[in-house]
């Protein structure tokens, strides 16, 4: 990866602590909280670091409630980090929010920002008029989007009749209106189809590439990050568990591969060393096997066996390897994974790289969070 | 001062979001309309019933309290429809987005509130002139008044604003304001008069609520327009209004920042 250029997004030790009003159930606890409500820590973040060079498409993963929205939170600026700092293109967002706010772009996938009654093309007028954008470089962003999105055919209805995945769309392009070269998307192809998705991560990626426009990509859609991601982070109970190249992440240790193999005749058990028999029917046979092992290791002898006619060799199933990642944390939550090729750094005050599995396991301080 | 010329093109825009949202209703438009048009026409009925002929009431007759309270309602009726207000937003989750934007949120809910004055301004004209027309409301005594009454309905809605911040700001704390809104709307429209004519309270009231901010948001233009605040005390009047709205305002930027701090630091 290249170094000279400085990061655009820079995060180092970032925490948010809230204060929360938490209540049991029924009448008597609704009671006894409006008169002495019992007030509760809740760590958001713990401790969080990580940077995002120009023109890279950063994975930001991590289960329901991990931290990762309230980190876009605080690199917008919109919340007050308790401990650490960020940085976006030099600016410290909660204390220049305004000057911040003209050069990032925000999806929250979850909620719209465009205004529920009127017509979509509305609120990107409203929006061009927030950010000061000239009417030529408007209607050329307009076009471009439209061009990727495909809007014009439904942005003159009102945001409330739009299906999910036009309003996503939408929402995409109305953060897109002023050509910020950082866009924050928490995300942003939750519950679209194929299609609709495969929009956006085409736009995505040519404005990476093109334009040198920096993301943050936070998505359960393990698809974006294969589409659009070299690197991943992966942050679970507001701590840093995984971070390195999408390669590594694959060879990670435990995660898996399949082969399946169609033989020129029946073969009786075809079994080969280091795999694991899945399927067998007749004249076809699927094995599993570790992803760091290297495919030729099987493929030779396998070849040299048997009468292969035909093999596909699928890649990792990275949906199986980020639940591996999870489970692990949380049988070992001081452990910290990361993998050393790609870029990868190891996350951790002491860490040990173990070369032969291409994975390493840092030691942190204490937990901090319970639950 | 460069600066605060481009935040308010940045807002610009923004004035249009309260006329747009409320066109884009016709039935509730409609109903709008039918709201007023009942109000006076009960408020007609009622003072005709309540008045003898000749008969005053704190110096006031038939005609200036059918006036008083048509114009009344013409000017609070289109309170009761706020546009996107922040309790909504909060509610919604969407009070994020007010916060990420390259214009100020104080500024971006006045922008908004600005836009349905300028709707609520039509409305009152148009109403006003039919009223005129159909001989509801009696015409202005002198050029003079009808100025006097246009710059204290301005000072009114923006006093009003005021008063709408200070109830969003509760939504910061309590989240759901819907209860609190109907109740401080309801308080809002009989202290400022706009129900039953002011004179109609006892007399301690009547100079109680004369020097409040609440006669202030409603009472005092349409009182100026019907002559129950005479020429000689217009100039005072209007100075009052003033003095509230900038008292106001200095406590809505107090609570403002209180509020602000709930959403950056315990976000939302």
């Amino acid at each position: 990866m290249a170094e000279s250029t400085p990061p655009v997004i820079v995060v180092e030790g970032l925490r948010k602590v809230f204060r929360a009003t938490r209540r049991d159930p029924g009448f008597r606890a609704a009671f006894r909280s409006l008169v002495a409500p019992r007030r509760e820590q809740i760590v958001a973040v713990e401790d969080v670091s990580f940077s995002v060079q120009p023109g890279e498409i950063l994975g930001y993963l991590g289960p329901n409630g991990a931290g990762k929205s309230t980190t876009i939170k605080m690199l917008t600026g919109v919340l007050v980090p308790t401990a650490g700092r960020a940085h976006v293109l030099g600016l410290e967002p909660y204390r220049d929010r305004t000057r911040n706010a003209t050069q990032i772009g925000v999806v929250f996938g979850q909620r719209t920002q465009m205004w529920w009654d009127l017509p979509a093309v509305e609120s990107f007028l409203i929006l061009r008029h927030m950010y000061q954008v000239p009417d030529g470089i408007y209607r050329e962003t307009i076009d471009e989007l439209d061009e990727y999105l495909e809007l014009s055919s439904f942005w003159k209805a009102p945001v409330r009749q739009l299906s999910l995945g036009q309003r996503m769309r939408a929402d995409l392009a109305a953060a897109m209106i002023h050509r910020p070269p950082v866009l924050f998307l928490d995300e942003p192809t939750v519950g679209m189809d194929v299609v609709g998705k495969e929009r956006i991560r085409l736009l995505l990626a040519h404005l990476a590439r093109e334009r040198g426009t920096t993301i943050l990509l936070t998505t359960h859609d393990l698809g974006d990050v294969q589409r659009l991601c070299k690197r991943v982070l992966i942050i679970d109970h507001g701590r840093a568990i995984y971070e390195g190249g999408l390669q590594a992440l694959a060879e990670l240790e435990g995660a898996h591969r399949r082969l399946e193999v169609r033989f020129a005749e029946e073969v009786a058990a075809p079994v080969i060393e280091g795999t694991e028999l899945e399927q067998v029917n007749a004249v076809t046979a699927a094995y599993r096997f570790p992803a760091n092992r290297n495919p030729q290791e099987i493929l030779a002898p396998l070849a040299a066996r048997y009468p292969v006619a035909d093999l596909t060799v699928e890649s990792p199933d990275f949906e199986e390897i980020i639940r591996l990642i999870y489970e692990r944390k949380r049988e070992a939550p001081d452990a910290t994974s990361s993998a050393g090729t790609e870029g990868a750094e190891v996350k951790g005050e002491t860490a040990t790289a173990d070369a032969e599995a291409k994975a390493a396991r840092g030691v942190r301080g204490p937990r901090g969070r319970s639950g | 001062m460069s600066q605060a010329v481009t935040a308010i093109a940045r807002v610009s825009r923004v004035l249009l979001l309260a006329p747009l949202v409320q066109l884009t209703y016709r039935a509730q438009a409609i109903i709008g309309v039918l709201d007023v048009v009942s109000r006076i026409f009960l408020f007609t009925v009622l003072w005709s019933a309540v008045y003898k002929p000749g008969q005053t009431s704190g110096g006031m007759d038939v005609q200036q309290a059918i006036t008083y309270s048509a114009l009344a309602s013409l000017l609070v009726s289109g309170r009761a429809w706020p546009v996107d207000t922040f309790s909504d937003r909060i509610r919604e989750g969407t009070i994020v987005y007010v916060f990420m934007r390259p214009v100020p949120p104080l500024l971006y809910f006045w922008g908004v509130h600005l836009g349905g004055m300028g709707y609520r301004a039509a409305l009152l004209a148009i109403g006003g002139v039919v009223g005129l027309a159909a001989g509801v409301v009696a015409p202005p005594a002198s050029p003079a008044v009808l100025a006097a009454f246009v710059v204290s309905v301005v000072m009114a809605e923006l006093i009003y604003g005021c008063f709408f911040l200070f109830l969003e700001l509760v939504a910061f704390w309590t989240t759901n304001i819907w209860g609190v809104r109907a109740l401080y709307f309801f308080a809002l429209q009989l202290l400022s008069g706009a129900l039953v004519p002011i004179w109609f309270f006892p007399d301690w009231a009547i100079t109680l609520l004369a020097w409040s901010p609440f006669a202030a948001a409603a009472s005092t233009p349409v009182s100026l327009y019907i002559g129950r605040i005479p020429a000689d005390s217009i100039v005072g009047a209007l100075a009052l209004q003033v003095a509230w709205l900038l008292a106001l305002i200095g406590l809505a930027g107090l609570l403002w920042r209180r509020a602000r701090d709930r959403v950056i630091v315990q976000g939302g």
